[in-house]
């Protein structure tokens, strides 16, 4: 009977597996996110005190999450430009995985800065009192607005439910909106050039950690440049990886093998991009602003944990191999190479978000500095968990009951 | 600070913006015949590209062909180039089909193979009110029923005699959009094989059939 009901919402033509498979499916993820939610309400019932973060750490593991599903949701926001603004129609077969994807990622990563920064009662403040000369209070303010234009692009998506397109209001309501996605796409390419900038631009001026601060092009430092280039390049990577994960668990194809490799020549060309003006931006720091500083390079890279091994593998490992296997035609069209690229782009990315993050405040700046260590807390590592536990979750109804892959059924039949 | 909440509040502007011009479309859109296209369009885009392949395909005038106008032949630039039949029973692709009575209506029933899977009861259309092609004719149990013809209902039945509606098309109503004669064979062969893939179940057939 429960299936029976079940089916009547799995979009038409597609096989999902049978409605008590798939809550044992979602068991434990659920029974990790009520730990997660446990552990959010403990940091903010009980105060920061909760976490291991002080005032030299002051950015965590939380705020690494942030930058790192941030950039990993780029995915969205850049085929959504590629798709309705340069009509790249190829990806129309990723388009709605991608904007669930961003949605995932954007409302984790909000919803884990607010734990981050307390008083959620308190989170209009922001608006109302903005501090414009930080640029925090940009990327809140375009985070916000960019959630809020992921919200309405996942709408449509969501009124295509088999049952709920059965309504007239809501399927006129998606047609409408359908037509005005160009709008939304504009907009949602915008707020998030500025917002990914903004967040590698936020190391980039940090004067007082001549680890990050960098030099650039007016107000903007290089990190506000090799921020988007670097989100926008792993952003095609981490869908192709999702896609490919989703049709190892669910044992269907759910795109065809060109799609994985306009991704991944879309991740190719771009990481291929940013690991050369990263390598550049690296020399140029190197020889003229760290020495500028008082600093030789190299004294950055003497502390335990953080030797000269976590820059080459940043560049060579994650960077140019991955570049140099997704650029070569015939090894991008073999999904044995693809996917460990595009797996390698996507650390790759997270790794300088957390070089950037926990290295830079990790590192001594005054001569009676110590190089100091951060482990997160449970606390943290479960309210960490609880961000990846909510996006299985959703990702995974989304999945099951949104048309997601529109290819699926055709290939399915073939 | 004048720069910067500007260009957010041009933001939000224009999301606030598109958002009002969604819903005055939406609520322009709020017509029945309006909404029986959009449902239609729905439907349509929701079918299998080989599902969508022109009438002309199925009788081998042409060899391949997918159909750019949501089965509309009224609109299509093709169509007229192609072989004219002429036939008494006019189907749609929705294996609804409509029969002129002479009288100034069309008697709107099923076709064989939709006959022998649809059950549920019956929601038939209030005698007086308007069907669009494409659009709801009646429903059997949740499956819709599309309409073939554009016009009035003047008279319902249970399919007993034959029919469920008597419809008085509108004034210029073209049924260029119907297949007939021999097109209507070669159409049939094509979805009967389409159901023998379901291992005989009705329900599915019926789903498949009426594009449900």
């Amino acid at each position: 009977m429960h299936n029976r009901a079940d089916e009547q919402w799995i979009p038409r033509g597609l096989k999902r597996c049978a409605f008590p498979k798939f809550l044992s499916w979602l068991s434990p993820w659920m029974a990790l996110l009520a730990f997660g939610v446990y552990a959010a309400y403990r940091c903010l019932r009980y105060g920061l005190n909760e976490t291991n973060m002080d005032n030299r750490f002051a950015f965590g593991l939380w705020i690494f999450l942030d930058l790192t599903v941030i950039a990993l949701g780029a995915g969205a926001f850049f085929s959504g430009f590629l798709l309705y603004l340069i009509k790249r129609k190829e990806l129309r077969a990723i388009i709605n995985t991608a904007v669930v994807v961003g949605f995932v990622c954007y409302s984790g990563a909000i919803v884990i800065l607010m734990v981050d920064v307390g008083q959620p009662l308190r989170a209009w403040y922001t608006f109302w009192y903005p501090n414009v000369h930080s640029m925090l209070t940009e990327v809140t303010f375009c985070i916000t607005c960019y959630l809020a234009v992921l919200l309405i692009e996942y709408l449509p998506l969501l009124m295509k439910n088999r049952r709920l397109k059965q309504v007239p209001s809501l399927l006129v309501f998606e047609h409408e909106l359908h037509k005005v996605m160009p709008v939304f796409a504009a907009v949602g390419a915008f707020l998030s050039l500025f917002h990914q900038g903004s967040l590698g631009g936020l190391y980039g001026v940090l004067r007082g950690r001549p680890f990050a601060f960098r030099e650039g092009l007016g107000i903007w430092p290089t990190t506000f440049f090799l921020f988007i280039l670097s989100a926008i390049a792993a952003g095609p990577s981490f869908l192709a990886l999702v896609t490919w994960t989703v049709e190892r668990i669910s044992h269907k194809r759910l795109v065809t093998r060109d799609v994985y490799g306009t991704l991944g020549k879309l991740s190719g060309v771009l990481v291929g991009a940013y690991i050369s003006l990263k390598c550049i931006d690296t020399l140029i720091w190197i020889n003229n602003t760290s020495p500028k500083f008082g600093f030789s390079a190299h004294s950055f890279y003497t502390n335990q944990l953080f030797g000269t091994w976590i820059l080459i593998a940043e560049i060579v490992l994650f960077g140019l191999l991955p570049a140099l296997i997704l650029l070569t035609p015939k090894l991008r069209s073999d999904l044995r190479w693809m996917i460990p690229a595009s797996a390698l782009v996507c650390c790759g990315v997270a790794l300088n978000r957390f070089v950037l993050t926990i290295q830079t405040l990790a590192s001594p700046t005054l001569p009676f500095d110590e190089f100091m260590t951060y482990l997160p807390s449970w606390q943290e590592t479960g309210a960490f968990l609880a961000v990846v536990a909510y996006g299985v979750l959703l990702y995974s109804v989304s999945f099951r009951y949104l048309p997601l892959f529109p290819q699926e059924r055709e290939l399915s039949e073939s | 600070m004048l720069i910067f909440l500007g260009a957010f509040f041009c933001v939000a502007a224009v999301v606030a913006g598109t958002l009002a011009v969604v819903a005055v479309r939406g609520i322009l859109d709020g017509a029945p015949e309006r909404i029986a296209a959009i449902q239609w369009h729905s439907d349509f885009s929701d079918l299998l590209s080989a599902d969508r392949c022109c009438r002309h395909v199925l009788t081998g005038e042409i060899d391949t062909r997918e159909c750019p106008n949501e089965f509309d032949c009224r609109r299509c630039s093709e169509h007229p180039r192609h072989a004219q039949y002429n036939g008494d029973r006019l189907y749609h692709r929705g294996h609804a089909c409509a029969q002129w009575n002479g009288d100034g209506s069309y008697n709107v029933t099923l076709d064989d193979a939709a006959r022998g899977v649809i059950r549920g009861p019956l929601q038939l259309p209030e005698v007086g009110s308007v069907v669009f092609v494409n659009g709801t004719a009646w429903k059997a149990g949740d499956l819709r029923v599309l309409s073939p013809v554009t016009g009035e209902v003047i008279a319902t039945a249970d399919g007993s005699d034959g029919w469920y509606l008597r419809v008085r098309p509108e004034t210029g109503f073209r049924t260029d959009h119907l297949l007939r004669g021999p097109e209507v064979e070669a159409w049939e062969r094509y979805e009967a094989e389409r159901v023998s893939r379901l291992n005989e179940d009705p329900d599915a057939a019926a789903r498949l059939l009426l594009n449900a």
